[in-house]
């Protein structure tokens, strides 16, 4: 996550969520908006290269993979307004009320024991952002578990074996969102909310997303997946997206009753 | 989608001439005889049953001439027809009007709703969900018929091809062999770009049952359909839909 550091443009009208006055940026945003050159991330004394972010988000270790990064751009470069499943964008409604999912405010203080020291910099484009990287994300466990990856020398790749899958699904489950994978054995939960281009986007009061993103990967979802995933979502509709040889496609699945003809 | 009529008065002449009409027209018939291929049930038709058969979509014909008919009324043009499995079970086993002989030596053998049940299934992998699909369309008088052209199993018609065009191509998917039907995004991917080319909705008929026994029609009794619509979403398209209606409220 970045936190950031220098505010210019608008681009953080929606991007980014706001915990105890900060805003913070996910892997994904701070991808879209260096490829915009709309930011730069400092990490030490030393700014991110595009490079690197792209390595962060490939490693998956962040809560989103390529897969979800390539929809997320493909999204957000038509307008939309995205946010992972279930995100608060503020905590200014979070801070009259206690909510059990997600973020706390347990998270917010190992964040700021988190951050690194950093160097301003001067933007030259009109849109520049600037923000300090940070390791950790915004859930103390996750930093955790994020050791737990590196210790047991999990690959990514090698995903026949049902023992890394295991683990995996553990991890996957304290993000709050998963990558998108199809394992049976994990929660299958949407990976973004999406709401509709809105210039007049209040973080504060979003309302509720117009549909929420799930992410498919090799075989098409299967019924009983689709009927959990619309049943679990509070009346938003999902869609399922997937990629493929760079393609990004879309898919609304609804369950319907022919109609009996005279 | 909306059914596409293809003329100004096709809508009310579907609505004056129901599907069910016709079965019931056919289930006042004797009973047509047919006979059991590999491939096929072939039967022949005269022209009143022809025009039955044709005005619900149940078979194709093909022309033998007259000196090759083995009617009595030498003047009467007989029409042979080819029926898929599905279709001639169900004439036998719904609308009972249909009986389908085995030619065996120099034998006709007369088959029951249980061989010929058997006989299908032997010769066509699959025939107890796609059979299952067919008649579910069928009984709520759809028109089905074969969805080769189309990648797909079947095409659904709200009334005869010649007053609508096609409204859903149909896939069949049983639960318990999914991937034999619909084996990988690329290949739904497929279908679904040629449905839209092709102005149809895609239908999943999702195949469910209680018992993996199918050696009897009984089965059918443990087997549920749901139906489920497939429609691309155009993140292009809709932006701006959306945006006007942001602006509006």
């Amino acid at each position: 996550m970045a936190k950031i550091v220098t505010f210019k443009g608008n681009h953080v009208k929606n991007t980014g969520i706001v915990r105890d006055s900060h805003v913070l940026l996910q892997v994904e945003e701070i991808g879209y908006l260096m490829q915009r050159e709309a930011l730069t991330v400092l990490n030490g004394n030393s700014s991110m290269a595009m490079m690197d972010v792209y390595s962060l988000i490939m490693s998956g270790n962040y809560g989103c993979t390529w897969e979800a990064f390539k929809v997320y751009l493909e999204l957000k470069n038509l307008g939309y307004i995205i946010s992972r499943h279930k995100v608060l964008w503020s905590d200014s409604s979070m801070k009259s009320r206690r909510p059990n999912d997600g973020l706390s405010n347990d998270g917010l203080s190992s964040l700021s024991g988190h951050l690194e020291s950093l160097e301003l910099r001067n933007e030259t484009t009109h849109e520049g952002l600037q923000s300090e990287f940070s390791d950790s994300s915004i859930n103390q466990d996750c930093r955790m578990l994020n050791h737990e990856i590196t210790i047991n020398d999990l690959k990514f790749d090698s995903l026949d074996n049902p023992n890394i899958l295991a683990s995996k699904n553990i991890i996957n489950l304290n993000y709050g969102a998963t990558n998108g994978l199809d394992f049976s054995m994990r929660v299958i939960k949407p990976m973004f909310d999406v709401f509709s281009p809105n210039s007049n986007f209040k973080k504060r009061n979003p309302g509720n997303p117009d549909f929420s993103l799930y992410i498919s990967s090799d075989l098409p979802i299967d019924r009983v997946t689709i009927e959990d995933l619309n049943a679990n979502n509070n009346g938003v509709p999902v869609t399922i997206a997937t990629v493929d040889s760079g393609r990004v496609s879309f898919f609304n699945f609804n369950e319907v009753q022919l109609p009996i003809l005279p | 989608m909306e059914p596409r009529w293809k003329y100004l008065k096709a809508k009310q002449f579907a609505l004056e001439n129901p599907i069910s009409d016709v079965y019931r027209q056919m289930q006042c018939m004797p009973y047509l005889k047919s006979f059991f291929t590999p491939t096929a049930v072939v039967l022949e038709a005269n022209s009143l049953q022809s025009e039955l058969l044709n005005s619900c979509c149940i078979g194709r014909p093909f022309l033998i001439g007259p000196q090759a008919s083995v009617s009595s009324n030498q003047s009467e043009e007989v029409l042979l027809y080819e029926l898929g499995f599905e279709e001639a079970f169900f004439l036998s086993y719904e609308l009972k009007c249909l009986q389908v002989w085995q030619k065996s030596n120099q034998e006709e053998i007369l088959l029951n709703n249980d061989s010929m049940w058997q006989l299908m299934r032997l010769h066509k992998h699959g025939f107890s969900y796609f059979y299952l699909a067919y008649s579910h369309l069928r009984k709520k008088n759809w028109l089905v018929r074969t969805g080769l052209q189309y990648g797909v199993h079947f095409v659904a018609y709200r009334h005869h091809p010649s007053h609508v065009h096609a409204e859903y191509s149909v896939v069949v998917i049983p639960e318990w062999e999914r991937e034999m039907q619909m084996n990988s995004w690329s290949h739904m991917q497929g279908i679904i770009r040629l449905c839209g080319n092709v102005a149809k909705t895609l239908l999943l008929l999702h195949i469910a049952r209680t018992e993996s026994d199918d050696q009897h029609p009984q089965c059918l009794e443990s087997y549920s359909v749901k139906e489920m619509e497939v429609k691309r979403w155009l993140p292009e398209k809709h932006r701006m839909q959306n945006c006007e209606t942001a602006i509006k409220s």
